[in-house]
């Protein structure tokens, strides 16, 4: 049975993949059991629903909302200002879409860096050349870059058109090496990863992505599950996960003192049916569409889920919107009998480990409590 | 409305734009007013969108209502 670390020692300091963080925002987790209106610690977020990228495993495929906004860089830096007023900690360029192709992707992380939030970003580096890398990278707490396999005709099948299409493989590669060579001449804190979405049907890539973690030099390689809608679009067969569990173990045996190879065994072990019907997640951990849609998480970004969509920041201020009724009423909508987490949204949100961490406070099974002492690697990232 | 199922679903399609700071409320009202005055067990959902990504929409992936 393979083992759950929920800290994995590297040369930076610790790191919590495979977790979450709350005891370290206790004073958040104690006002929001009062009763209090709290501002999320984190925010997932793009600047854009748009990628050049076409991955087989991509949430966002179910994740249309209403209508698009484009996003201006005035509103991204005003969002960043309302999330600094209100008390958010860090921003996750993840969601919805590819956030390095957005004109206010470079203001914005810059700004962030300003304003005192921790910024990180997830990507596939297609377009993250050496400019970019330079204006950002010393911004940064961490950036991870989505890798399907480690073999190049494997990458370009599951993340763009087929395997002969290998040099998407090759301009990925080009630029997260010299990421690496980048930190490293200029002695960056930043965290660098890459990441593997585990369809069932991948079972032979585990190895090669490893190995290319390992030769890369990345401080680590993590494999995931894949999310799914609530009616399974996606077509992931989570009892097929299990068959994979001595080929994840193996991959983390890989693992030596500069890269760490890391598996989300908790997330692969719950099969996709969460244990809690409550989802208090949101409140902690916002999600927000690369639309600029504002809802609470990235699972109700569709207009299925139009009755908690909240607002649009690129046509009003997030801080107005944040102390509206209407902001409250679909966080408590979603804490209350008449939300079902089982049943009514998709698989392994963003907010899972969260949401079973308060979900257990909750019902007594398992009380956080502050953590104290050296604190880990992207403490402010829930 | 367009359509209801068995298990209390009831899906509704909006005949014109309601921005994003209106539908949510007005929805929730809708699902409010139909739990206390028909069932407890109906939940209001808008009819699904695919994705409009034109590269991503190769994959041909179709929402499963």
């Amino acid at each position: 049975m393979p083992v759950n670390q929920k800290e994995v020692a590297t040369n930076s300091g610790n790191l919590i993949l495979d977790s979450h963080k709350l005891g370290y925002h206790f004073e958040r987790v104690t006002a929001w059991e009062a009763g209090e209106r709290i501002a999320p610690v984190s925010v997932d977020m793009a600047l854009t629903r748009a990628c050049g990228a076409m991955c087989a495993f991509c949430y966002a495929m179910v994740q249309e909302p209403q209508e698009r906004s484009s996003i201006k860089v005035d509103s991204a830096l005003k969002l960043l200002d309302d999330f600094k007023e209100i008390g958010v900690k860090s921003v996750s360029l993840i969601s919805d879409g590819e956030s390095t192709i957005s004109k206010a992707y470079v203001p914005f992380i810059q700004h962030a860096a300003q304003r005192g939030i921790d910024i990180g970003n997830a990507t596939n580096a297609w377009e993250w050349g050496p400019e970019k890398i330079e204006a950002t990278l010393p911004h940064m707490t961490w950036v991870r870059f989505t890798v399907a396999a480690g073999r190049p005709e494997s990458y370009a099948k599951i993340m763009f058109k087929g395997p002969e299409h290998t040099q998407v493989f090759d301009k990925a590669m080009a630029n997260i090496r010299y990421a690496i060579e980048y930190k490293k001449k200029n002695n960056l804190p930043v965290t660098l990863g890459i990441q593997m979405v585990l369809m069932p049907g991948y079972k032979d890539e585990i190895i090669p992505f490893a190995q290319l973690a390992i030769d890369l030099g990345v401080d680590y390689g993590v494999i995931k599950h894949c999310s799914d809608d609530e009616n399974g679009t996606l077509g992931v067969d989570y009892s097929k996960y299990e068959d994979m569990y001595a080929l994840l173990e193996e991959a983390e045996n890989l693992s030596n003192e500069k890269t760490k190879v890391i598996v989300k065994w908790e997330k692969i072990m719950d099969k996709g049916v969460p244990r809690y019907k409550r989802f208090y997640g949101p409140q902690f951990l916002l999600q927000i569409s690369g639309s600029g849609l504002i809802a609470p998480s990235g699972m109700f970004f569709n207009a299925k889920f139009s009755k908690l969509h909240i607002g649009n920041f690129a046509e009003e201020r997030f801080i107005d919107m944040f102390k509206s009724n209407r902001y409250w009423r679909a966080m408590d909508y979603l804490s209350s009998p008449a939300f079902d987490a089982q049943t009514m949204m998709g698989t392994l949100p963003i907010e899972h480990y969260i949401s079973v961490a308060l979900d257990n406070h909750i019902k007594g099974i398992e009380r956080l409590s502050e953590r104290q002492g050296e604190k880990p690697l992207h403490v402010n990232f829930l | 409305m367009s359509r209801a199922t068995d298990s209390g679903a009831v899906y509704v399609t909006m005949t014109q734009p309601l921005g994003p700071s209106n539908r949510g409320s007005k929805l929730l009202d809708l699902e409010e007013f139909l739990k206390e005055n028909v069932d407890k067990g109906i939940n209001i959902w808008c009819e699904p969108i695919g994705d409009r990504n034109s590269l991503r929409n190769l994959r041909g992936v179709q929402i499963i209502n």
